[in-house]
């Protein structure tokens, strides 16, 4: 085992869900809620609760567009969660010696 | 109603306390890497079941000397409650240190501060979930090739039109032609992407950079197709042997974003085309060339098409 100070571990993005709602939309340009539900394999509740967190500093960006009748919610990643996650993927990189 | 802890029987076995909190201390035998930390709790207000009022969570190397790591209260007056809750809502604000460290190992205290290590193998299944998903969403359609269907089939017919058109002198300017039929499939090409916009849900860079390509291959081709035949600076027989050059190009760089060697192989037979019709120099060279974008873009996008159905029903299948 070694040794790893969590402080270099982005907690934010640590979280599985989001871990991966930020690793779908590294490939995006952005993303619908129910696409990115399918993807992450969450329910709706706890995907709204890791986005609303995402968003809330700044990792996710989201946008709202009308459909014919129906509303739907775009996500997108931020240059800031951008950053996050490549500096996140590093640090597991350096843990394991890559 | 309940002393001590009680066992129910049933699909699903509960605990029960009456008075008493509970504290369940489990010794693992070594440091051990934990990602997630969850318990569920039942309210049954008819029988007297009621959430607890907190849930906390504590870890100790020794045994001896717990520290609470975080707690989840379970706030309200017990009106409305859900008959089962989860705690915690949020897995890593209970089992992280700052509320976000779920995949840790707790243990050793040095200066009064817990350690935190973090497992290589942790780590390693990290980013192979990243390097999974990341793969999985850089696979995300581009393309329905449905375009790649559409023009090569309008091109391949109106080669076939010119070339009788020529042959046999009927009297109408091959300009006006391809200028209509070109409006023609522009339109097509926008009504096509309506209908296929509305069931797009992401939106990718590669589909962006993919749409930009094409449009300049086509624009390129307008160009040279229009002052090339306006100015005679390119003889006629010559044009289909400078569109599939530029063909070749477009498929080159399509091949990267498609992630596929086979459209690779495409560019290869474009090229090759265009250098055969630069030494053949005849109005035949309008058949060839509509030959080939019956095999080198009506086949592919066909191709393409079949890949987009299948995937799009293994994203609904997931």
């Amino acid at each position: 085992m070694i040794d790893f100070n969590y402080q270099n571990i982005d907690h934010l993005i640590h979280s599985r869900v989001r871990l991966a709602v930020v690793a779908v939309l590294v490939g995006l340009e952005e993303a619908e809620f129910t696409f990115l539900r399918e993807k992450v394999k969450a329910t709706d509740g706890n995907l709204s609760a890791n986005l609303k967190r995402l968003e809330e500093v700044g990792y996710l960006a989201s946008r709202k567009e009308m459909r014919g009748r129906k509303t739907r919610t775009l996500y997108r990643l931020t240059e800031k969660g951008m950053a996050a996650f490549e500096a996140y993927v590093r640090g597991l990189e350096k843990l394991i010696g890559k | 109603m309940f002393q001590s802890p009680v066992m129910f029987a049933g699909k699903v076995h509960w605990l029960g306390w009456e008075n008493l909190d509970f504290v369940l201390t489990l010794d693992l035998g070594k440091d051990v890497s934990a990602r997630e930390i969850s318990w569920s709790t039942l309210s049954d207000q008819r029988s007297w079941i009621l959430h607890p009022e907190k849930v906390a969570c504590a870890v100790s190397a020794d045994g001896g000397a717990y520290r609470e790591i975080g707690a989840s209260p379970a706030a309200g007056d017990h009106r409305g409650e859900e008959p089962i809750r989860v705690f915690p809502e949020e897995q890593s604000s209970v089992c992280g240190l700052t509320g976000g460290f779920s995949c840790c190992t707790l243990k050793n205290r040095v200066n009064d501060r817990w350690r935190v290590s973090m497992n290589e193998s942790d780590a390693e299944e990290d980013l192979a979930f990243v390097r999974r998903i990341i793969e999985e969403s850089r696979k995300i359609l581009i393309d329905n090739g449905l375009n790649y269907i559409l023009w090569g089939i309008l091109i391949a017919l109106g080669l076939i039109f010119v070339y009788f058109k020529d042959v046999r002198q009927w009297p109408l300017r091959s300009d006006l032609f391809w200028l209509g039929w070109g409006i023609f499939g522009t339109v097509l090409t926008i009504w096509i992407g309506r209908k296929t916009r509305a069931g797009l849900r992401a939106s990718s860079f590669s589909g962006r950079m993919l749409k930009t390509l094409w449009a300049a291959a086509a624009i390129s081709m307008v160009l040279i197709g229009f002052f090339g035949f306006l100015t005679e600076a390119i003889r006629v027989w010559a044009f289909p042997a400078v569109f599939s050059i530029i063909l070749g190009l477009a498929y080159f760089l399509c091949a990267l974003l498609y992630d596929r060697a086979w459209i690779r192989l495409l560019a290869v037979a474009w090229w090759l085309g265009g250098v055969a019709m630069f030494f053949w120099k005849s109005p035949e060279t309008l058949l060839l060339f509509g030959a080939m974008m019956a095999a080198f873009q009506v086949v592919p996008g066909i191709a393409l098409y079949l890949r987009y159905g299948k995937e799009r029903t293994a994203e609904t299948d997931d």
